[in-house]
């Protein structure tokens, strides 16, 4: 798609690199590491029979991933259920729950079916073993991410370095003109680790605090 | 190759209050004719910023190619809507309310090309830095 703008002193999306428009899933493309891709990893998913957890801290990019990953599933033929949890939901909604009630009925047993839970580890333990015995059932696959090993066979493990955090500020600065120095992502990095979501946040931030100093002086005389 | 797309409104400052009428218009830059199976123009606000975004159309344009009515976009296309009473536009250091018009071609072959024009509806207090912290400065109307 291209993209032209006429920008003025209006408020906009472009006066921050670093606003959700720019940094949500889906919005910002999922860095691999050298040498991986999403085909190396639906490889790895159908060798575990298209099961596995991607696992990460706050903000690794666990979401970012599935954003790639569902289309390239869904481009591969299969039927994707995704749904994501938010902090305390300890049970899947009443839809998703519906849907793997019914199995019997050849929703859940329709061939090519998969299942993607983001935020695992909020469910229940409970919650969990139903899911999971549903999709065993059913022949279904199952991909869920976690902050922390759950069980599952492990799809990718995500812990991003402070290079890979300079490579997306430096994209996220391509596309909307912004000025950040190396040391204040290294500031930053060394501040929440491996939290890439709480770094853009950081210097979302900084960014709107030097905007605004930089309009001051025009102010001050007004 | 695309060629470029030109959107303006017909207020040089681009500032508006509610219930003003805002007009503007469109075309392509091309000597040659570019096949473009339809052009949708709205006029919209967003949300942008730290936090969840949310936006909603205002005005909506659709134009369609057709055999009895061809499409030719070299041929300025005006458009025109009177801007509701809020949301105002706002330049918030956690969310901003961002007004533009959106024009989307869809060219017979070939990607989707988008092209937008900002404007501001209102003229709500901005916060700025001032010293260690901050002051409002209000826009003056335009006249």
């Amino acid at each position: 798609m291209t993209y032209t703008t006429t920008i003025d002193s209006m408020p906009s999306r472009h006066d921050n690199p670093f606003a959700t428009c720019w940094t949500r899933p889906g919005a910002l493309p999922f860095h691999f590491a050298d040498g991986e891709s999403i085909e190396q990893l639906i490889t790895k998913l159908c060798g575990q029979r298209w099961w596995g957890e991607i696992t990460g801290t706050h903000g690794s990019g666990k979401s970012t991933l599935l954003a790639a990953l569902i289309p390239a599933l869904v481009a591969a033929g299969w039927r994707v259920q995704a749904v994501t949890l938010r902090k305390g939901q300890r049970r899947l909604p009443d839809e998703f729950q519906e849907q793997l009630r019914n199995r019997h009925s050849g929703y859940l047993g329709a061939s090519l079916r998969l299942f993607i839970v983001d935020g695992y580890e909020q469910l229940s333990r409970f919650a969990r073993w139903r899911l999971t015995r549903a999709c065993r059932r059913a022949g279904a696959g199952l991909v869920v991410t976690s902050h922390a090993p759950t069980g599952l066979p492990e799809l990718v493990r995500l812990a991003p370095d402070g290079r890979l955090v300079q490579q997306i500020v430096r994209e996220l600065c391509a596309q909307v003109s912004a000025s950040v120095a190396t040391a204040d992502i290294d500031a930053s990095h060394a501040c929440h680790g491996s939290n890439v979501r709480e770094i853009l946040f950081d210097l979302y931030e900084r960014h709107e605090r030097l905007r605004r100093a930089a309009r001051t002086p025009a102010c001050a005389g007004a | 190759m695309t060629p470029s797309v030109r959107l303006s409104l017909d207020a040089p400052t681009a500032q508006y209050q509610s219930g003003d009428r805002l007009t503007g218009r469109y075309l392509i830059d091309s000597m040659q004719p570019w096949t473009v199976r339809a052009a949708e123009l709205s006029v919209l606000w967003y949300t942008a910023g730290a936090g969840e975004e949310d936006m909603a159309v205002h005005h909506f344009e659709r134009v369609v190619d057709d055999p009895a009515r061809p499409l030719d976009l070299r041929v300025p296309r005006r458009f025109a809507t009177v801007l509701p009473a809020s949301p105002l536009s706002y330049d918030g250091h956690i969310v901003k309310v961002c007004w533009c018009v959106r024009l989307r071609l869809f060219p017979q072959q070939g990607q989707e090309t988008v092209a937008e024009a900002a404007f501001r509806l209102g003229s709500v207090s901005v916060p700025v830095a001032h010293g260690q912290g901050l002051r409002l400065e209000t826009r003056e109307p335009h006249s």
